[in-house]
Formats: C-alpha cells, sequence, structure tokens
C-alpha cells in the first residue's frame, strides 16, 4: 500500500490516471444516480394525483365524480365536477383544503390566475361557483398544473366515490404500461454506457502499471501485494469520483426537474433517490471500479513475463449477439402473454444482454478490421492503426464501446419513434377538427342553446347488433345527416332518411348507449344504405325516422366552431352540461402531441446523453492509450515523426472499429427496436412499424462523435516531448 | 575533410543548471564518436541538441555547413527523419508493428513506398542476421535481437549520422558487445557517422573518439583516436 501511495504522490502521470479516474466514476454515478431516480419522479406525481384515481373505487359512494380532461389556449386542463350523494364527511387527499359543496370551486394556483386574467365567458363560466380556496403542491401532478374542482348538486353521468382520496397512486398501467417499458428500456440503455465508461476508466494507463506490477511480480512481489496495489491506487480516483458524484447528482436532480413531461415540468424533490440507492451507488462504482482494474491484471498476477503479450479475441464471441437477442425475443413473446411487475423482465434482461454482448463482442470485429488494413495499407498511419487494431482488439475497442452503444441505443429509438407516433391513441379523427362534442350528455340542452348562439347538433350514439347475448355490434349514431355532417367527418348527405355505413349491420337491434336508461329501436327491414367514409370509431349514421322511439333522445351534443368562438362554445357547453366529456380536436392534437413531444424530448435527452457518455469514454480512453504509450511515441518523434502522423493513426485506431461495430450495433438497435415496438402495439391494440431512413442517421453521428472523442488526444500527443523516450 | 556535423558554442540551461555550457564538436563522416561522462553532466542534453532534439540556448549545430538551429520544429523532424538516424535504449519499437515494419517505419515516414519501404528493411535485417525474424512482433524478440531491428531502423534510409542514447543500456555485455559489432560495421558500410552516449567504459572503447562531458562541458582530456575493435 505504501509503494502504491508513494507511486500516486510522485508520478505525475499516475495523477493524471487518478484523476481521469475520479471524473468518469463522477460522472458514472451521479448519472445512474439520475436514472434510477427517474421513476421515482413519475411515481412522486402518481403518488400526488392518486385522489383522481376514483374509477370503480366504489359502488355505492357518498360522492360522484365526472373527471374530464378539458383546455384552453393550448394548454390541458383536468377538471372534476363533484357532487354530494350523502351527509357527512367526505375525506380529501393532502392539498385539497375541503370538499367542494354545491357552488364551490376549488382552483390549482396557475389555473386561478389564469382565469383572473380571462374574460369570463372564454374560461371562468366553465367553473360556475365561488372559488374557495387552491389546491396545494401534494394535490397537483406539477407545479404549473391547471386543476378545477367543482362542487354541483348534481352530476350528471358521474362515478360513485368515498371520497377524494386514496387510488392506487401508480404510474404502472398508465397509458396501457408503454411509459412504463420505455423508462425502464431508457434505464438499461443508459445504464450500459455508464458502466463502459466506469471500466474506461478502471483501464486508464493500465499497461503502464500491468509493466510496473510485472516488474514487481519479478522482484518477488506476491500476487496479493500486487493486487492491493492496484486496488489502493484505484480506490482514491475512484472513492474521490463517487462522492462527488453522489454531490453532483443533486443540482443534476433540479436540472431535471425543469424538462416537462405530460405539459408540465416537477417539484425539485420529485427526482430525489432513495438513501439505501444512494449509498448502494456509491458503494457500488468503486468496487466495480477496483474490481475492472484487479481482472484486468489477470494476467500479470499469474503470468508475469506476459505483460507485455496481447490478449487473443476468440470469434465465438459474436454468438453471444445471437443468443442475447434470442433472450430478448423470449421476452417480448413471454411479455405478450404476461402481465404484473415482472412483465418486463425478461425484456429488459434481453435489452441489456445484447448492449453488453456488442461490447463483448466488438473486439472480435475490431481486430477484423485491423487484419483488412493490414493487408492493404499504403500510409503508414494506416499500418499503425491496423496493426493496433489487430494485435490488440481488446484494448482498441474499449473506448469505442460507449459510442457503439450510443448508436444501438439510437437506432432503436429512432425505429421505435415513427411507430409509437401511430399509436398513439388520442389521434382520433372521427370529428372534424372545428368540432367540439359532449359526450355522456344526460342533461336538458335548452340551457346550452340559451347560452349560446352557435349551431346545435344533438345526436344519440349507440350498437346495432342481433340482439343475440355477447354481440355487440358496431357502434352508431343516431342523427338528422344534414346536422351531423357538420361535426362528423365522412358523411355526405343526400336527401331523404337512410343509414349511411361503409358496410352492412348485420342486427336490426340498435340500443343507445346511455349508462342509465338506455332506449332500444328497431330497424325497418327495407331501409336505403348509403355510403360513409367515416374512418374513426363510428361505423355508421342512422336516421332518426328510421328508429321509432329515440326522437327526441340525446346522448351527444356536437357544435361546430370558428375560431371566433371556439372558447366560448367550449365555455358554455362544460357551464351548461356540467359533468359531460368533451371530444375537442385541439385536445385529442394537445394530447397526442405533448406525449409526441415528451416522448422525442426523452428520445433526444436520452440519446445525446448516450452519445456524450460514449465521447467522453472514447476521449478517455484515446487519451489513456495516448499516456500509456507515451515512451514509444516519444521516440518517434524523436526519430522526425510528424506528430500529425501519429495523430493520424490515432484516430484511426479510434474510427475504424468505430464504424465497423456502429453498422452491427445500427443493426442489432433495428432489430430490437421493432421487437419493442410489437410489444408496444400488442399493449396498446394498434398501431404501424414503418422504417425510415433515419434508423442509419446514429451510424454518421457515431461517427462524429468519434472522430471528436479521437481529437481530444491531440492535446495528450503535442504535450509528449521528443525526450519522453527516456522517461518511466 | 569537412564535418558533417559541428556545433559551436553550445549552451543549454534547465533554470539554474547548466547541461551544456559552451560545446564545441566535429563529426566527419565515417567517424565514431562515444560521449561519455557521470549521471547529469549534460551528455544526453548534448546527443538532444546535436540531433535537433532540443535547441540550444546559444551556439549551434551545423548539418553540412547548414545551421539547424534556424529550422523550425517541423524542419528539424523533417532532418531527424531523413538525416539521422536514432538507436535508444531497449530498442523504442512500436509493440504492435512486425520486425520489418520497425525498420520500414522511418521511410514509410518520409513519403517512401511500401514495397520499397519493406524491401530495403528486409535487406538491412538480413545483413544483421534477422532475415528468419522479420514478421516477429517486438514482444517475441530477444533484446539484442530488439536492438538489431533498431540499427536497421536507424540505417535503413540511409543517414548522414547515427545517434544511439545508451543502446545497451539494457543488455549484458557479452550482447551489448555484439549489438555495437552490428552498429558500428552497419554504419561502416553506408559511411555514417555514429553518435553514441554511453557510460559503459566497454562500449566506448568500441569509439574512434572518445569525449568526456563534466559539468556540461568537454572535460579538457580528450582521449582522441581511442583503441578500436
Amino acid at each position: 500500500m505504501r509503494i502504491a501511495l508513494a507511486v500516486l504522490r510522485r508520478d505525475r502521470r499516475s495523477q493524471v490516471a487518478t484523476v481521469l479516474v475520479a471524473l468518469g466514476v463522477m460522472i458514472a454515478v451521479s448519472l445512474v444516480l439520475w436514472l434510477l431516480a427517474a421513476p421515482n419522479g413519475l411515481q412522486a406525481r402518481a403518488d400526488r394525483t392518486a385522489w383522481r384515481d376514483v374509477l370503480g373505487q366504489s359502488q355505492k359512494g357518498p360522492i360522484s365524480v365526472a373527471v374530464n380532461k378539458d383546455s384552453f389556449d393550448g394548454k390541458l386542463i383536468e377538471r372534476f365536477d363533484v357532487a354530494r350523494n350523502q351527509q357527512g364527511d367526505v375525506p380529501v387527499a393532502k392539498g385539497i383544503g375541503k370538499f367542494p359543496e354545491a357552488g364551490q370551486v376549488l382552483l390549482s394556483p396557475a389555473l386561478a390566475e389564469l382565469v383572473r386574467g380571462t374574460p369570463a365567458e372564454k374560461l371562468g363560466n366553465r367553473f360556475p361557483g365561488t372559488q374557495v380556496g387552491v389546491l396545494g403542491p401534494e394535490a397537483l401532478k406539477y407545479p404549473d398544473e391547471l386543476v378545477a374542482i367543482i362542487g354541483h348538486d348534481k352530476v350528471e353521468s358521474g362515478y360513485q366515490a368515498a371520497g377524494l382520496e386514496g387510488g392506487s397512486g401508480s404510474y404502472r398501467d398508465d397509458y396501457h404500461g408503454m411509459l412504463y417499458l420505455l423508462t425502464r428500456v431508457g434505464l438499461v440503455v443508459l445504464v450500459v454506457p455508464c458502466l463502459v465508461l466506469v471500466a474506461s476508466a478502471a483501464r486508464l494507463t493500465a499497461a503502464k502499471r500491468e509493466r510496473r506490477l510485472a516488474a514487481l511480480r519479478l522482484a518477488g512481489a506476491s500476487p496479493r501485494q500486487v493486487v492491493i496495489m492496484t486496488a489502493v491506487e484505484t480506490a482514491v480516483g475512484a472513492v474521490v469520483g463517487s462522492v462527488l458524484g453522489v454531490v453532483l447528482a443533486q443540482p443534476f436532480s433540479h436540472i431535471t426537474a425543469k424538462i416537462p413531461w405530460e405539459g408540465g415540468t416537477w417539484y425539485p424533490g420529485d427526482f430525489g433517490a432513495s438513501p439505501a440507492v444512494v449509498v448502494a451507488v456509491a458503494v457500488l462504482a468503486p468496487v466495480l471500479v477496483i474490481a475492472a482494474a484487479i481482472m484486468g491484471l489477470r494476467r500479470v498476477v499469474n503470468r508475469p513475463l506476459a505483460a507485455e503479450e496481447k490478449r487473443r479475441v476468440r470469434s465465438w464471441r459474436l454468438l453471444m449477439i445471437a443468443g442475447a437477442m434470442g433472450v430478448f425475443f423470449l421476452g417480448i413473446m413471454y411479455a405478450q402473454e404476461a402481465s404484473g411487475d415482472g412483465q418486463f423482465t425478461v425484456v429488459l434482461l434481453g435489452l441489456g444482454a445484447v448492449a453488453f454482448a456488442l461490447v463483448l463482442a466488438g473486439p472480435v470485429l475490431t481486430a477484423w478490421v485491423g487484419r483488412f488494413f493490414v493487408g492493404r495499407w499504403s500510409r503508414p498511419s494506416t499500418l499503425l492503426a491496423g496493426r493496433r487494431l489487430s494485435g490488440d482488439p481488446v484494448a482498441a475497442f474499449r473506448g469505442s464501446a460507449g459510442v457503439v452503444i450510443a448508436v444501438f441505443t439510437g437506432s432503436m429509438a429512432l425505429t421505435m419513434l415513427p411507430g409509437l407516433e401511430s399509436q398513439v391513441p388520442y389521434r382520433d379523427e372521427t370529428w372534424k377538427t372545428d368540432a367540439i362534442v359532449a359526450e355522456d350528455v344526460g342533461h336538458d340542452v335548452t340551457s346550452l342553446r340559451l347560452a349560446t348562439s352557435a349551431p346545435i347538433v344533438t345526436m344519440l350514439d349507440g350498437t346495432v347488433s342481433t340482439g343475440k347475448e355477447n354481440d355487440y355490434g358496431p357502434y352508431v349514431i343516431v342523427g338528422k345527416c344534414a346536422d351531423v355532417s357538420q361535426v362528423l367527418n365522412g358523411l355526405t348527405c343526400q336527401e331523404g332518411p337512410a343509414v349511411y355505413t361503409s358496410g352492412k349491420f348485420n342486427g336490426d337491434q340498435f340500443k343507445s348507449n346511455a349508462r342509465d336508461n338506455a332506449v332500444t329501436a328497431k330497424l325497418p327491414a327495407q331501409y336505403e344504405t348509403r355510403p360513409f367514409a367515416g374512418y374513426g370509431r363510428i361505423s355508421g349514421v342512422i336516421d332518426p325516422e328510421l328508429l321509432p322511439g329515440v326522437e327526441g333522445k340525446v346522448s351527444m351534443v356536437g357544435v361546430p366552431t370558428t375560431a371566433e368562438n371556439r372558447d366560448a362554445v367550449h365555455t358554455a357547453l362544460i357551464g351548461t352540461l356540467p359533468g359531460v366529456r368533451l371530444v375537442d380536436g385541439e385536445l385529442r392534437g394537445l394530447y397526442g402531441d405533448t406525449l409526441m413531444d415528451d416522448l422525442q424530448r426523452a428520445t433526444i435527452i436520452g440519446l445525446s446523453i448516450a452519445a456524450v457518455l460514449g465521447g467522453i469514454g472514447a476521449a478517455v480512453s484515446a487519451a489513456g492509450s495516448v499516456i500509456d504509450r507515451r515512451r514509444t511515441f516519444g521516440a518517434l518523434i524523436a526519430a522526425g515523426t510528424p506528430i500529425r502522423v501519429l495523430g493520424h493513426a490515432l484516430r484511426r485506431e479510434v474510427m475504424l472499429p468505430v464504424f465497423a461495430v456502429t453498422i452491427a450495433a445500427c443493426g442489432a438497435g433495428i432489430v430490437v427496436g421493432l421487437g419493442l415496438l410489437t410489444l408496444a402495439r400488442g399493449l396498446v391494440g394498434h398501431g404501424e412499424m414503418p422504417l425510415t431512413p433515419w434508423v442509419l442517421a446514429p451510424v454518421a453521428v457515431g461517427m462524429v462523435v468519434a472522430l471528436v472523442a479521437a481529437l481530444a488526444c491531440g492535446p495528450v500527443l503535442r504535450g509528449i516531448s521528443p525526450r519522453d523516450y527516456a522517461a518511466e | 575533410m569537412n564535418s558533417v556535423l559541428a556545433a559551436r558554442g553550445l549552451v543549454k540551461t534547465y533554470g539554474d543548471v547548466h547541461a551544456l555550457a559552451g560545446v564545441d564538436i566535429d563529426i566527419k563522416a565515417g567517424d565514431v564518436l562515444a560521449v561519455v561522462g557521470p549521471s547529469g553532466s549534460g551528455k544526453t542534453t548534448l546527443l538532444h541538441v546535436l540531433s535537433g532534439i532540443l535547441r540550444a540556448d546559444s551556439g549551434d549545430v551545423f548539418l553540412d555547413g547548414r545551421a539547424i538551429g534556424e529550422l523550425n520544429e517541423t524542419g528539424r523532424s523533417e532532418l531527424r527523419r531523413t538525416a539521422f538516424g536514432f538507436v535508444f535504449q531497449s530498442g523504442m519499437l512500436v509493440a504492435e508493428l512486425t520486425a520489418e515494419e520497425n525498420a520500414a517505419l522511418p521511410m514509410l515516414l518520409a513519403g517512401r513506398s511500401r514495397e520499397e519501404s519493406l524491401g530495403a528493411a528486409r535487406l538491412w535485417l538480413a545483413r544483421l542476421g534477422l532475415q528468419t525474424l522479420e514478421k516477429r512482433r517486438p514482444a517475441e524478440l530477444s533484446g539484442g535481437q530488439a536492438q538489431r531491428v533498431a540499427i536497421a531502423r536507424a540505417l535503413a534510409h540511409r543517414p548522414r549520422v547515427i545517434f544511439a542514447d545508451e543502446p545497451t543500456g539494457a543488455l549484458d555485455t557479452r550482447t551489448g558487445q555484439e549489438m555495437m559489432s552490428a552498429l558500428l560495421q552497419a554504419a561502416e558500410e553506408t559511411n555514417a557517422a555514429v553518435v553514441i552516449v554511453t557510460h559503459d567504459k566497454a562500449i566506448a572503447d568500441r569509439a574512434l573518439r572518445v569525449v568526456e562531458i563534466q559539468d556540461g562541458r568537454i572535460a579538457p582530456k580528450v582521449i582522441e583516436e581511442a583503441v578500436s575493435a
């Protein structure tokens, strides 16, 4: 231990290596802590909004709640219309001051401010009553969330609930479990480059250390002494780096809290990792670094005379990619059938295995590339690089591993993104974009007609079936074609009563969808069928004259709007038909766009982190390899070798394996991306799997990152003096 | 006969230390000069200044009458690559390259073709008795064999002057003497001058001339025409 500490005190290169180890571990620790805390952020939001999970809580509860989404000026509003069913205390969650009685309103601070600054007919009238308080942060998903709880005498179409509290508080099933899957995928693919960075840091200046330790072994040092020396030398940098990483994770989590998700940013405390996780990461990181350094010494410990020998890599490593792919696809098959917490475990294990297999197989491809160039070189820089790649492919590939994983991740993400876009279920184009449609309407619409001069289209929704058990039949609208066509896409009307449908109905029994008091009617034996070109949820439109007994029944109200009256109509609908569910083109687009924006932003952030990690890993390795060969480079420079030639060789050393292995990584990323897309499609129930040329873009980006990283060894190279050949 | 390499009034200081304190020296073609002296006397600094690795603070070095101190780093690099050859302690071969590629490296760096460079390298390796080892890597060679490859590398591009810095420092006495014989014979064949820095008297004795450096100066007692092998 004394020798190791003495080396650290006196040897400048060992000091530089220790600083680099500390930096590498610091970055890796802070990133891993951040990644592990990311699901905590989603969980913190889920915990705060657990009170909203009132559906199905109770068959007969003291309150009724209608949960709806609304929008204003491109912002989503969460709306809860509530009414008391019986007297007595109503339990409320933290952040909700009291249960709002009829005529009372609770608003979130951001919504209260928005209401104050907006004409009442555009927004405020949507929340009839007196504001009796604001919702606290404990009841909000994010700081600027727009939330309203409006008290009524009675809520039509509401669900019974025990109170405004409780709920599962889990984001596990949000969006059909897809977000849960994506956060885990992000975790796996970003943890791997972190580990690669740690390993690269641990192997910095390994060649020099191996020579010194081999000399000590030959001088009589025992394997245990050599291992202790290595552990001490590495531990100094690793422990310092780990502590700094934990400290750095704090400001890092505050920056993360500024990144919007689902329409809003986060509370700073959302991304706090639990103390147990912090301790585990802070301890495990240095242990891993020390273990990697000791593992790298096996040859010196076992065969000190072999310190200068180069390691051979076996081609069977390539089979590991096929094996890992097998595990991954088995996981996909399992996840499609299974459910619960373990649903995605095998998929994620397979994903991690594919990433690690790429790292393990990389040296094989690196050696092949090296041999190819050794056979075809014409310039000394190509010869130097080719020989380095074929002679010590493990060391040559080490720096490229992070970039390769970044390319793998990038290709996977770019394969998935277009497919995910098609899977966003809120991109429903049933209704015209300028139409606002209220569903679950059980109200008298007279007050609505009085509140707005816009045309009101009343409709009744339901199904047409044979009437047999388990035959639900297609979903249809009953309404006058000339009226319905103002709000519904794909309807071209002609004179006279008819059924507009894209295909013939099997049955003739109409049943309305009303939760209470459903009406039934029978279609006549003969009726005229006309084409319907709608491509949304609705399969047909039936003129009410063909269904005697349903006249005057209303379950949906549609209003065609203009840019000028849109907010006013929206407000009138919500204000006069409390508790209805509004289907609004703006709202649909807003939700879908927000989700896609979130996914794209998360992808860009994730890929940027992966690319930066890969670049740092490559730069650290490239710089380390220059430090390791300082004497040889010094001798070459002394003998007149231009630094630019050595620079070319070093750049080729970094670039060539990246080029070869990233193509393989890109292929693996596409295959894995398609697998995950298949799984996501299974979860959501629909969607396409388009493949665009952009999936190849990560290869080009990987090359650029590798080039930038390779340029980082320039200053180290220029720092070498021709007199360094004599230094040791 | 004119000097191939001449030094006039070389001064080089590191802080308060006078590594060279006014050195004059003349080296003719085919000359073999040993520079000896105690550790820290300035002999390696002299080799570095003579070969253009270092610039003198004052004074200059002349190759065929041309001052190399006037050249910039690129020019001095080119000079070292084309006019000089180097043999270092432990060979300092490039670990990844084979023996023939190591020997061919200076010619490749000078822009000569792959075939020409490797051909000349193989020729020199054969002259030095290494014809069966040309595909081996440095780790697969003995210390003496590696130094012979270094000699082939230093001579293959037919330099005017060969600089050898403790060339036998890592070898046993017998191997060291064999290596010196190979170096001197090869240099004689190309009429190259040889400047050897050594603290080994037995090696210095193989030179045609010996200069001793003490405190950055050539010692008053200069052993001319030393016993050659």
